[in-house]
């Protein structure tokens, strides 16, 4: 690109300047101080890259002769004539026209210069002498590449740029400053945090919850158990006090007729018929009496015949011959008894051997294995097996607490332990120290910042003091003043020889004399030119050294406010650091491993925070697992001691009953059932004997007759069995033979008979009518007439007291009914203290009242805590946190994961780049000691970078190295930095970039050989580039025009 | 002849929020929100539509000891709605979900049975007085269960169908974490007639015969990893006379992960691209509520240069403003532009310049994995540990893949692709 005119409308002193048609090549503008050559390279690179600013924000160099401020511009290009415009008209403006007559934007301009930024084209291609000593040090990153990594990139594009880009898109992500994506993710991740944290903790507490729903479930039902109970105790003493008159008069009749004889049966109109049985009675004996004598006295008459005849034992042993076949069976069933009745006895025996030792057929028989006492015995069973089941679950109960509240304990000891041990920070002390970390960052960053600019500011005093130190050496190379004196002297002696050899006629010497007076003349006002020239100049000098000094004072005043900033801003460090436990000027990499400990810390406070809440809980909890514990075991015992004491009845029962003391209830029942197969055995062989008894009682009635019969024959007192059949036998054949005296016997046997009939009769009617008396004084249960009279009156009071008691008995069931709890009315009767009933009661209103208000209080807080549960339980809160949450972590692990795609590229270029600052030695360098050379005459032969890569070196012809620039004089550091600013703007055009290079008087400090080289170097660089030369000094145009070979001298 | 069905399903994860999706728009959230729940209550209306005697849940039913509420109390819904309906349910533990931890069940409903992690025990099956089946079970005593429990599996005498039920890793499948790892000849040699197995998330058959070994994979995709695309539900297994008889897969996901190619070479504009992806998507969305799409494209069209990350952002803005109205709602969580960087690195590893040289670094780097952990602990690594884990060697590579792609796309001054 070249310049090829422009025109200023209005910018510092030009208004309506214009230039055209600029020709390739060097162009030298020549023009005197304060002619604008500054100004003009201001609006040149205003032109370029925007016009600067002055104070305040006004624009710089104002237009000060008039005209609209700004210009335009015609620059070529590649691909043609390009026209900028800017102007602040109407507010900044900028315009660009394309070689095809369209408007451009500000990317056209950039690619007509390359894409090279306003810093590097102000260091490299338009710089005035002031700024020729910019590059004494190579901190400019971009001249600092541009020199060592000219080949790093092209097309515009440099590594530094490459690394601010991918810096900017990683601070974009993550900022110090906290407004980078991730800074933002995480700042959201915290605060859903929070919402996380409480959501999960109301989840956790959902098992509390849930336990004091089932908690309060129960207590409920407990409490309206108890109130129901209370309130039927309450209706109970209510109806109890009602009653209690009646059940008064029940309880007196009821011990009267416990007084009483138990007399509740006599039979109706006894009396009467005691009555009719005594005289029937009286009759009966009195008509039995009378035929007693009769027979008697006929009795007599028969024994007498008896004896006479032998036949009184004849029909005795006719009846015990015709009884005989009679007598063989019983003799017969009495042998076949006795077998049955011993196998009876055989199975008594086993049966007694099965119930064990101590067991006889008494203990058998006297032992209740009725049906009754079996189903006694199953209601044991059932009872003991329900108080074992009780005990077993309130057992089991108790072990569940019991670990419920293990369980806790050892989680409340866990967590207490891991909190003991847990050395949390102070949450306060953690703020602090996080407050502290962010000013030590920020004051870090600051620090650098100043000391920076406290170097630049050591850089700007020295050299300002070099400068002025120059300027104060300089000093005006004038006539002495006593030559001018001389030569005036000259003069006039001269002027007065031309006189006095003119009066003389001495013309020659008159014309030599004036010769010499005319030389000396010329020579005093060239001295006199020379001394005035000098003097302007020492005045200029003076008035420059005073601004350098201005200049030299503000600089030291800046320098020193920014190290006192740097010194202030360090102590807070140190203060900061301090306080975080860091040196007193900590690195970075140390201040980030703080940062971590201190989140670490913080996270851990957060936590500790989440424990302690969590033990408390869990101290609430153990509480009431303590509780449950307690009540657990206070039902446990209780079910044992009902246990124990249903056993103990159970042994007493059993003792009672005559049973096995071992014997369990199942056990039990079965043990009756064999007693009843004992007793069956046992009754069975009762049986048997009873009948063998019988045979036996007929047998040997029988043999008694018939040996009582036989009495009379001699030997037959101890017969038994068949000899005593025989001899039976043998009398009645005998005494059948006597038939006579038989029937004369017969006859009075008939009538003794016959009486004896009716004897018989009234006996038997005597019988009946005693038998009629006695069931009459039976049938009312006495054993006399006195015990019948007695008894007849207990009777009927007993009937009163019956009547009473049983319309007692339903007025009081009208009352209370019947079922238990009229059966516990009737006990609560039964203890007769209705002023204790009526304290009772007023106590039992109190308890239902408080009953009633503690069932209010469980019912309300139940249906809180259920209410709590049903909300938990149909919350979706934590799901849709989670996924809120999943959500923003996926969006921070992207970002993270560009962020150190980011990084990583960031290193690589990085570390490429300084690997190839350090190895490569730059083309730049052996540009600019190429052009160095020539302009030094060969005296300085190369240009280096020095072992850091920072600093330059030169080598002179001896192979001696020199520190640039302190082992270099001022003008030949000038020189070498001109060089090298020619050697980057050649490095530009190699790869393309072709720019113009404009310098505003660069050559002033340079000896007239030097200048003379260097407009050489100018002019052969010229042929490549565009080359803008301002300068004041006639010499220095001169030379550019001549050994510069400048196509152009404008004067301004 | 005795017939009858069982279902089998696995790694229900229920209530598990979904990982990677990023953040998503209120409606999509909330149906994310309930996709495993809803995708147990189908479970739960499949085992009754199809008359199944039995249910077996193969262990994950949670993803840890901190189960949500909501889901515990979904989770006794359903069983109890089973149990009415007559069907038995045995189901075991897994790594994600120890025993304990049930606060909304007190009590499991009967018929309902929870195999315990001391023994292998078993379970007969019965229906209508019929005796069924006998399942074998155990649970997961702890979360890093390592030993090979498929050697505690016994046939009984019992006779009916053997079930055989446990969450293992078999074969060792290196996508799933090691536990209870067990192989196919354990399997085998227990005797049994039917494997219901959990764990592996990707649905597997591995033997169709006696015994039959089935992994159904998980009840509902859980984030956008390869093992969890596609189709997701539970095997009905109908059984005649004690041998299995046939395995169907039903999907029941509620919410489906889809992944699909494109190539775009021959793709007319925009819109037909994003038609084009549109019609992947429906070919694979089946009947679900939401599907999750993620693209890779590749191709030679639109040119190299108007490609890149801002171009990918713009075309899932555009596909997801498209998805809004379509049905069923399908959310774009990424579209990704792959392209064959290998010519250009060629090209670029030949120059002298600083890109060719960043290369040759890298590579050493990559060399050297020492030298490269260094340098990434050195450039990011000790940040944001808090909230993001380390990365993996994998995705170490893949981190400086694209990094170095970044870096000499600018350094080059050409727009990334």
């Amino acid at each position: 690109m070249r310049i090829r005119g422009w025109s200023i409308d209005g910018f510092g002193i030009f208004s309506h300047y214009e230039i055209r048609d600029l020709p390739e090549g060097l162009i030298v503008f020549y023009g005197p101080n304060e002619a604008g050559k500054t100004t003009l390279l201001a609006f040149l690179r205003g032109l370029l890259f925007g016009f600067p600013s002055g104070r305040n924000g006004a624009p710089a160099y104002p237009p000060v002769r008039g005209g609209p401020y700004g210009g335009r511009g015609l620059l070529v290009g590649p691909d043609g004539e390009y026209t900028v415009v800017r102007s602040t008209e109407n507010g900044p403006t900028f315009r660009i026209t394309r070689p095809d007559g369209g408007p451009g934007t500000a990317d056209d301009l950039q690619r007509v210069l390359g894409g090279i930024d306003e810093g590097l084209f102000e260091a490299v291609f338009a710089f005035s002498l002031a700024e020729l000593s910019a590059l004494e040090s190579l901190d400019i990153e971009a001249i600092r590449e541009r020199i060592f990594s000219a080949s790093i990139a092209g097309a515009g594009r440099s590594a530094r740029m490459v690394l601010r880009q991918l810096e900017a898109q990683a601070a974009g992500l993550l900022a110090e400053d906290g407004k980078g994506r991730i800074n933002a993710l995480v700042d959201e991740l915290n605060q859903l945090r929070l919402r996380r944290d409480a959501a999960r903790r109301a989840a956790i507490a959902y098992t509390e919850h849930i336990a004091e729903e089932r908690k309060g479930a129960a207590e409920i039902a407990r409490l309206r158990a108890e109130f129901a109970e209370r309130r039927a105790a309450r209706l109970r003493a209510e109806t109890v006090m009602t009653v209690w008159p009646m059940w008064a008069e029940l309880t007196q009749a009821r011990l009267d007729l416990e007084a009483l004889e138990p007399i509740d049966v006599f039979p109706a109109d006894a009396d009467v018929k005691l009555a009719v049985a005594r005289e029937q009675l009286a009759s009966a004996r009195e008509a039995l009496q009378a035929l007693r004598h009769e027979q008697a006295q006929a009795e007599r008459q028969r024994n007498e015949r008896r004896c006479a005849t032998g036949a009184d034992v004849a029909p005795e042993i006719a009846r015990l011959y015709r009884e005989l076949p009679t007598h063989r069976i019983h003799a017969v069933e009495l042998s076949v008894a006795r077998a049955r009745c011993e196998t009876a006895e055989g199975a008594v025996s086993e049966r007694l051997r099965q119930l064990g030792a101590g067991w006889d057929a008494a203990r058998v028989m006297a032992c209740d294995a009725s049906a009754a006492a079996r189903a006694a015995v199953r209601a044991w069973e059932g009872r003991m097996s329900t108080a074992a089941e009780t005990e077993r679950r309130a057992r089991a109960d108790l072990e569940s607490a019991a670990l419920q509240r293990d369980r806790l304990q050892r989680e409340h000891q866990r967590v207490a332990s891991e909190l003991s041990a847990a050395s949390t920070p102070s949450a306060a002390v953690v703020a602090e120290q996080r407050q502290a970390l962010r000013r030590l960052r920020a004051n870090l960053e600051e620090v650098a910042l100043d000391q920076a600019r406290g170097e630049s500011s050591d850089r700007v005093v020295k050299d300002r003091e070099r400068a002025l130190r120059a300027l104060e050496s300089e000093s005006a190379a004038a006539p002495p003043l006593w030559l001018g004196g001389l030569l005036w002297l000259v003069l006039g002696l001269g002027a007065l020889t031309v006189v006095w050899r003119t009066v003389q006629g001495d013309f020659f010497g008159a014309g030599g004399a004036a010769t010499v007076s005319l030389g000396a003349g010329a020579a005093a006002f060239a001295v006199d030119q020379l001394r005035r020239s000098a003097a302007a100049r020492e005045r200029h000098r003076e008035a420059a050294c005073r601004a350098r000094r201005s200049e030299l004072h503000e600089a030291r005043r800046a320098r020193e406010a920014h190290w006192r900033r740097a010194a202030e801003r360090l102590e807070a460090i140190a203060q900061d650091a301090a306080l975080l436990g860091l040196p007193r000027l900590p690195s970075l990499p140390a201040v980030e491993e703080r940062d971590q400990e201190l989140m670490r810390q913080e996270h851990e406070c957060a936590r500790a925070d989440v424990q302690r809440a969590h033990l408390d809980g869990l101290a609430q909890a153990l509480q009431r697992a303590e509780e449950d514990v307690r009540v657990a075991t206070q039902r446990a015992t209780e079910a044992h001691e009902t246990a124990q004491r249903l056993q103990q009845e159970w042994t007493a029962w059993k003792t009672e009953a005559r049973l096995p003391v071992a014997l369990s209830p199942a056990d039990a029942a079965d043990f009756l059932v064999m007693v009843r197969e004992a007793q069956t055995a046992v009754e069975a062989c009762e049986r048997e004997r009873k009948e063998i008894e019988r045979l036996e009682q007929a047998v040997a009635a029988w043999e008694r007759q018939a040996r009582a019969a036989l009495g009379f024959v001699q030997g037959v007192g101890d017969l038994t069995g068949e000899e005593l059949i025989d001899r039976v036998s043998a009398a009645y054949v005998q005494y059948a033979q006597n038939e006579e005296a038989r029937l004369a016997l017969a006859s009075l046997e008939g009538e003794v008979r016959a009486r004896a009939q009716q004897i018989a009769e009234a006996e038997a009617a005597v019988r009946r009518c005693e038998a009629v008396y006695d069931g009459v004084l039976r049938a009312a249960g006495a054993a006399d007439e006195r015990d019948f009279e007695r008894r007849r009156a207990i009777f009927m009071r007993r009937q009163e007291l019956h009547r009473a008691i049983e319309e007692r008995e339903q007025e009081l069931g009208a009352r209370i009914g019947s079922g238990a709890e009229a059966d516990a009315i009737r006990s609560v009767l039964s203890t007769a203290q209705p002023d204790q009933w009526k304290r009772d009661m007023e106590e039992t209103e109190t308890q239902l009242q408080e009953i009633e208000r503690r069932l209010l209080e469980a019912v309300e807080r139940h249906r809180d805590v259920k209410q709590t549960c049903r909300a938990l339980e149909d919350s979706a809160e934590l799901p849709a946190l989670e996924v809120e949450w999943n959500g923003l972590m996926a969006e921070l692990a992207a970002a993270v994961r560009q962020w150190r795609i980011l990084a990583v590229a960031r290193g690589l270029v990085e570390e490429t780049l300084r690997e190839f600052e350090r190895t490569r030695q730059p083309a730049v360098l052996v540009e600019a000691a190429k052009m160095f050379s020539l302009v030094t005459g060969g005296r300085y032969r190369r240009v280096l970078q020095d072992e850091s890569g920072r600093e330059l070196v030169v080598v002179d012809r001896d192979g001696q190295r020199k520190r640039v620039p302190d082992e270099l004089s001022r003008g030949t550091t000038e020189q070498l930095y001109l060089c090298l600013r020619l050697g980057l703007a050649s490095d530009f055009a190699r790869r393309g970039t072709v720019l113009p290079v404009i310098m505003d008087d660069v050559l002033v400090n340079f000896d007239p050989a030097r200048a003379q080289a260097m407009a050489t170097a100018l002019g052969r660089f010229a042929r490549r580039h565009q080359v803008l030369f301002f300068t004041c000094h006639p010499a220095t145009s001169s030379v550019l025009a001549e050994a510069g070979n400048a196509a152009r001298v404008i004067e301004i | 002849m005795n017939r009858f069905t069982f279902v089998h399903a696995a790694d229900l994860h229920l209530d598990t929020p979904f990982e990677g999706v990023g953040r998503v728009p209120p409606a999509v959230a909330e149906v994310l929100r309930d996709a495993s729940l809803d995708a147990w209550d189908a479970l739960v209306r499949l085992t009754i539509e199809r008359g199944a005697a039995l249910l077996l849940l193969a262990g994950d039913l949670y993803d840890g000891e901190e189960r949500g509420v909501r889901a515990q109390v979904r989770f006794r819904h359903g069983l109890e709605t089973l149990v009415a309906h007559g069907v038995q349910v045995c189901m075991v533990h897994g790594n994600h979900d120890p025993l304990e931890g049930w606060s909304a069940i007190d009590v499991w409903p009967p018929g309902v049975f929870l195999f315990g992690s001391s023994d292998v025990t078993c379970v007969p099956i019965v229906r209508d007085g019929k005796h069924l089946a006998m399942v074998h079970g155990i649970s997961f005593a702890r979360r890093d269960c390592t030993e090979n429990l498929a050697r505690r599996f016994e046939r009984g005498p019992e006779p009916g169908l053997h079930i055989a039920l446990l969450h293992c890793n078999l074969a060792n499948d290196p996508a799933h974490p090691p536990y209870a790892p067990c192989t196919i000849e354990d399997l085998r040699g227990a005797n049994m007639d039917y494997w219901a197995l959990g764990h592996i998330h990707r649905r597997t058959v591995l033997s169709a015969g006696t015994p039959a070994i089935v992994y159904p994979g998980n009840l509902q995709g859980r984030s956008l990893a390869a093992s969890e695309w596609g189709e997701k539900g539970a095997v009905v297994v109908d059984v005649e006379d004690a041998v299995v008889q046939q395995v169907t897969f039903v999907p029941l996901d509620q919410v489906r992960i889809v992944s699909v190619d494109l190539d775009v070479s021959g793709t007319a504009d925009r819109a037909a691209l994003l038609r084009g992806l549109m019609e992947l998507v429906d070919s694979q969305a089946g009947n679900v509520r939401l599907v999750l799409a993620e693209a890779t494209l590749a191709g030679r069209w639109p040119a190299v240069a108007e490609r890149g990350p801002v171009w990918c952002a713009e075309l899932l803005d555009d596909i997801r403003r498209q998805a809004e109205r379509h049905t069923p709602r399908v959310w774009w969580t990424a579209i990704r532009d792959w392209r064959d960087v290998t010519p250009e690195r060629k090209r670029v590893r030949r120059r002298d310049d600083l890109a060719a040289a960043l290369l040759r670094y890298a590579a050493a780097l990559a060399d050297d994995p020492d030298r490269r952990a260094r340098f990434l602990d050195q450039r990011c690594e000790p940040l944001l540990r808090r909230w993001v884990a380390d990365l993996e060697p994998g995705e170490v590579t893949e981190v400086f893949r694209e990094a170095e792609d970044l870096a000499v796309t600018l350094l080059s001054g050409a727009e990334r692709a």
